[in-house]
């Protein structure tokens, strides 16, 4: 067939110029004719044209693989009546402003399928206003729609749930705001009034029972102190802006170390802090994890004659630094070492040791949010080794 | 003119708090005779000498206790209003407070606070923080003879 419509073609044209100009012109009409005929039909989009009486007059044939309905269905009824009612207005008056003789481009409509599906239509359209026809040519975009309103959908839900998290900080922060106010209140109050009552006893001659017992009301209260303030800097330390600068390790594990000493008087400690880098990271919690190693070891090596306790750097790695706090304390089982750096958990019973079990739980949470990592090596009687990770100093000093 | 000893204003809401800071302060033997008022607006009320302290005998007082957590009219407001009007801002007012929270302290210095001390919960610590604080605010420390109430005639 291709073979006889090509010579059809060539031999159309030799035909044309023997016969004439006017039989010329039909045959290359005809062909022309032909020609956009095929095309009408391969194109993937449905093409269409319509009259201004609201019918489809011509469709090719993607109209029937797309929506199902045969080309003599869609012809049958004013194309109106295959649009979504929602979609009907805005697309009258698409046809209103194509009879006046404007291009519409992008107009988005549903029309419905045979199978009672409606499809998304991209429509790209102009009029000719002497014929009263309408052109037209509309693209399946419902895929598309699809994924669009699934991108809008996951994004409103992503913000609801910054949203939710927003309010659920700010009701941590004023709790933790009403925890700071109005829970030491009244434990002021009964250290207070038990140290009131203890010096009035004192003086009026009480029994040494009552004395002991009013000493362990204040001194539990005391401890509940102790607890609350430990326990809203932990959530503080989750909660405050971080700020990055170098920070001069090897100083700042000095003047913990100078603080510290009031605690130290009368042991012998012997101290080794050497080959401490610059990291980078918060100068204000860096010192709290400082602080926090070295009070552990301090306490857990309070019942050596020789104190021993190492601050040091591991190695260096490409991003960060592996430092340690090593003593020859008390130690811990290994077996425990798994809850070591969790809240409120404790490997000793008060009695041995204070605390409140908050340490290295903030230890934690400040290398953490400094992205560097923490674990601890122990043996029982032997003592501990902690280590943690901070990134090395970038840039010049701030 | 005599020299009056004046008065330490505590304004606190809590009658127990209140009450350890009357007896931290009477351990020492302070001679100021100390008022305790029981909100913001009390404590404006006696400064300006409204409502029910229409008529008290002029004088300010030598410093101010001042709780900021209270009913009806809370610390921050008082302050406030001290300090933005000339003829009470020389008072010294001094926050004792149990909040550790930074916003606290620096809305207080804000406003123009001349002490912040968050109450310890050890009392040995209380004792010697209020001490300290009466010792210095109403005994050491000098301010401009004053000759409030305003409102009184």
């Amino acid at each position: 067939m291709r073979h006889d419509d090509d010579a059809g073609g060539y031999l159309g044209e030799c035909l044309a110029s023997e016969i004439g100009p006017i039989s010329a012109d039909i045959t290359k009409r005809e062909r022309a004719e032909e020609e956009i005929q095929r095309f009408f039909n391969l194109s993937l989009d449905m093409l269409c044209v319509a009259g201004y009486d609201g019918y489809f007059k011509r469709l090719n044939s993607a109209w029937q693989r797309m929506l199902g309905w045969t080309t003599e269905q869609l012809l049958s009824k004013p194309f109106l009546e295959f649009v979504h009612p929602d979609d009907r207005r805005a697309t009258l008056e698409a046809g209103a402003s194509l009879s006046k003789g404007a291009e519409v481009i992008s107009f988005l409509n549903r029309y419905v399928s045979a199978d009672g599906s409606y499809r998304w239509l991209l429509w790209n359209a102009s009029s000719d206003p002497d014929r009263q026809r309408i052109y037209a040519a509309a693209r399946d975009v419902t895929e598309n729609k699809k994924s669009e309103e699934e991108i809008g959908k996951l994004n409103s839900e992503l913000q609801k749930r910054v949203q939710e998290l927003g309010s659920l900080n700010q009701e941590l922060e004023a709790f933790s705001y009403s925890v700071s106010h109005d829970l030491r209140a009244p434990l002021r109050h009964i250290t207070g009034f038990a140290d009131l009552l203890l010096q009035r006893n004192v003086s009026g001659g009480v029994d040494e029972k009552s004395q002991h017992f009013l000493g362990v009301i204040s001194e539990s209260a005391r401890r509940m102190g102790i607890l609350i303030d430990d326990l809203l800097a932990f959530s503080r330390v989750g909660r405050v802006a971080m700020r990055s600068k170098r920070v001069d390790l090897r100083a700042l594990t000095e003047e913990v170390k100078r603080e510290l000493e009031p605690e130290t008087s009368g042991r012998e400690i012997e101290w080794r802090i050497d080959g401490l880098p610059d990291v980078q990271g918060d100068p204000a919690l860096i010192r709290q994890v400082l602080a926090n190693l070295l009070s552990n070891a301090l306490k857990y090596t309070s019942a050596r004659v020789h104190a021993e306790i190492e601050v040091g750097c591991v190695g260096e790695q490409s991003d960060e630094a592996v430092l340690f706090v090593r003593d020859n304390g008390v130690g811990f089982d290994m077996k425990y070492v798994g809850r070591l750096f969790g809240v409120f958990q404790r490997l000793h019973r008060a009695e041995e040791f204070e605390g409140t079990g908050i340490g290295l739980a903030n230890v934690r949470r400040i290398v953490d949010r400094h992205g560097g990592r923490t674990w601890a090596e122990g043996v029982v009687g032997r003592g501990a080794t902690f280590y943690f990770s901070l990134p090395h100093a970038s840039g010049s000093a701030a | 003119m005599i020299t009056q000893i004046r008065k330490i204003l505590l304004v606190e809401d809590s009658s127990n708090d209140a009450e350890l800071t009357i007896e931290a302060l009477s351990a020492h033997r302070l001679a100021n005779e100390i008022l305790h008022l029981r909100d913001g607006e009390e404590a404006l009320d006696y400064l300006y000498g409204r409502g029910q302290f229409v008529g008290r005998p002029d004088g300010t007082p030598a410093c101010v206790l001042l709780d900021l957590k209270m009913p009806k009219v809370d610390g921050f407001e008082v302050l406030e209003q001290m300090k933005s009007d000339p003829r009470l801002s020389s008072i010294p007012v001094v926050v004792l407070t149990s909040s550790r929270e930074e916003r606290d302290l620096l809305e207080s210095y804000k406003l123009g606070v001349n002490g912040y001390v968050v109450k310890p919960v050890d009392f040995d610590a209380f004792q010697d923080a209020v001490h300290q604080i009466g010792g210095f605010w109403a005994v050491i420390n000098e301010v401009p003879a004053g000759s409030l109430p305003l409102g009184s005639e």
